[in-house]
Order: structure tokens, then C-alpha cells, then sequence
């Protein structure tokens, strides 16, 4: 018969179980993947953020190659530019520009909080 | 909030147990990185010994653990200080463990032996006099849902709903399974 047979025996004789010994080397390789590697949790970007930036400087300098070397491409822009310029000096777009942000504004200020969508759920 | 190395004067040795873990996260995340050696220093054999039972394999057990390390050190700013870090670190190593598993499809009914050493030889036969030794080989050939629990209960004692935050179980789970668990350890330590 063991000594097995009682539960209070098996927990004596789990918590008197000695951990296992790491292999030599883990906490070396350990502190090189992390305390060792550079600051890495003090950056203060996430990696979505460094995503993002990567993206955007990627673009860039796609946009930059495009206009150096397409001038097709730049006339198109500046066409685009300038399309955009004359509808903002039209008073009507001012107008309705004028308008949604004084919406949204107000909308600021009575806050949604009290406010249910028809489709919304309780 | 942690502002500055300043912040942290002390030394942050792992000798010193009054320096408690959620110290050493702040001083890490300001810029003393020593801070998570003595981390790693307190918890890097626990980890191992949990991802060991997990496991049941010493190379994937130190990828595990290198990798719970790792994953901890750069979400460290997302352990919230009221936690426990051997709670937190234990349960990204369970993860870590669970991921290695699913992807070699191990989790299968065929890889749980049905005896704990399936080819005793003469080495063995010394080695069940050793009562340790049978245990450890015991715990091994419960299946890994039991093998996790009580290797967590070893580890954490019976603080049964740090164990069910590892596991992201519900209490009453843990607590099934760590009554089946033992039920299992003990029948095969009796036959012994």
C-alpha cells in the first residue's frame, strides 16, 4: 500500500515536489531576447502605430517618385487641387460647410448620452 | 504612473523579497530593464516547470518559457498592477504551451499514455523506488487538461481563482478538474 491513499498525503507529497531545473543557458537567452535586446518596452510605439508610420513614409515616397518622374500624374493632381480650391471659394460650399459644423457642434453640446437610436437595443 | 528612472532609486536585487513584482514592472517600464531580469530571475524556473508538465518535452518547454518571457516583456504595459505577475506570466506560458500544442495537434486522445512510462526497462525500475520520480511520471500521464491543473495547484498552492485566471476557467471547473486529477494521481501512486 502506498501512502498515497489519502488526499491530504498527496498534496503533502505535491507541494514537497522540487521544480524542475532549468536547462543552462534559458535565463541568458532569455535576458538577450529581452533586457539585453534594447529598449523595446520603453518605446513608446506600438506596433500598429510603427505600422502605420511605415505605411504613410512608404506612400510618401511612392507619391514623391511619381511626381519626380510622371508629370502626366502631377498635371492630374494639380488639376485635382485647383478643382478643389474653386469649390471652396464658392460661398454656397462655405455655406453648407458652415452649417454641418455648426450641427456638429451643437450635437457636442447636448451630448448623446439621453439619446437612442430607433434600432438600437436596451 | 511611472515617469522617470528616477522613480526607482533602489537597486532592484532578486535577493530582496520585500522588492515585490508589481515594483519591478514600474521600474521596468521606466527604463531599468535589470528590473525584469530579476523578474525572470524569480519566475524563470516556475514557468520552466510548468511548460515542462505541459509539454512533456524539455526542448519545447525552453522555447515555451524563452517565449512567455519574451511576449511578457513587450506587453508589459498591459499587466495591470493589481495582478498578480506569477498569475500573468503563467498564464502566457499555459498560451504559449496551448499554441505549440494545437499546432502540432497534439491535444489528440493517442498522445496521453495510458501508464506512465510505456517502455520500463531496468533504469526505470530503479527509478520507481525514487517517490518523486513516480510522481512526476504520474502527473505526466494525466491527461493535459488535469496535467495543468494540479501542476498550477503545485505552483500557486490552493489559491483555486488564480489558477482559474490562468486556465481562463470557471472555478467550479478547476475545481472538478483538480478533484479528477487527483482521484487519477492517486490511483496510479497506489498501484504503484
Amino acid at each position: 500500500m502506498s501512502d498515497y491513499d489519502e488526499h491530504d498525503d498527496l498534496d503533502r507529497a505535491l507541494f514537497a515536489l522540487p521544480l524542475e531545473e532549468p536547462p543552462a543557458g534559458l535565463r541568458a537567452s532569455i535576458l538577450r531576447a529581452t533586457v539585453f535586446a534594447g529598449p523595446a518596452v520603453a518605446s513608446p510605439l506600438g506596433r500598429a502605430e510603427t505600422v502605420g508610420i511605415g505605411i504613410a513614409l512608404a506612400l510618401a515616397a511612392w507619391l514623391a517618385m511619381i511626381c519626380l518622374t510622371d508629370r502626366a500624374f502631377v498635371a492630374q493632381i494639380e488639376g485635382l487641387t485647383l478643382a478643389l480650391v474653386n469649390a471652396l471659394a464658392d460661398p454656397r460650399t462655405l455655406l453648407w460647410l458652415g452649417l454641418g459644423a455648426g450641427i456638429a457642434l451643437a450635437a457636442s453640446f447636448v451630448g448623446t448620452r439621453g439619446l437612442r437610436l430607433p434600432f438600437a437595443g436596451r | 504612473m511611472v515617469s522617470a528612472v528616477a522613480d526607482f532609486p533602489e537597486p532592484v536585487s532578486a535577493t530582496r523579497p520585500e522588492v515585490d513584482d508589481a515594483y519591478l514592472v514600474a521600474a521596468t517600464l521606466a527604463g531599468r530593464a535589470e528590473a525584469f531580469g530579476t523578474l525572470v530571475e524569480r519566475y524563470e524556473r516556475a514557468v520552466y516547470h510548468l511548460c515542462l508538465r505541459t509539454m512533456r518535452d524539455a526542448e519545447e518547454a525552453r522555447d515555451c518559457t524563452q517565449e512567455a518571457f519574451f511576449k511578457a516583456f513587450r506587453s508589459l504595459r498591459t499587466f495591470k498592477p493589481d495582478a498578480k505577475f506569477s498569475t500573468w506570466i503563467f498564464s502566457i506560458a499555459y498560451h504559449a504551451c496551448c499554441d505549440r500544442l494545437g499546432r502540432r495537434k497534439r491535444f489528440s486522445r493517442e498522445e496521453l499514455p495510458d501508464r506512465a512510462d510505456p517502455a520500463p526497462g531496468p533504469e526505470s525500475e530503479v527509478e520507481r523506488k525514487d517517490a518523486a520520480r513516480a510522481l512526476r511520471a504520474a502527473i505526466d500521464a494525466l491527461p493535459e487538461k488535469y496535467r495543468t491543473v494540479i501542476t498550477l495547484y503545485h505552483l500557486q498552492g490552493k489559491q483555486y481563482e488564480e489558477i482559474a485566471r490562468v486556465l481562463d476557467l470557471p472555478m467550479g471547473t478547476v475545481k472538478t478538474h483538480l478533484f479528477r486529477a487527483k482521484e487519477q494521481l492517486r490511483k496510479a501512486l497506489v498501484n504503484e
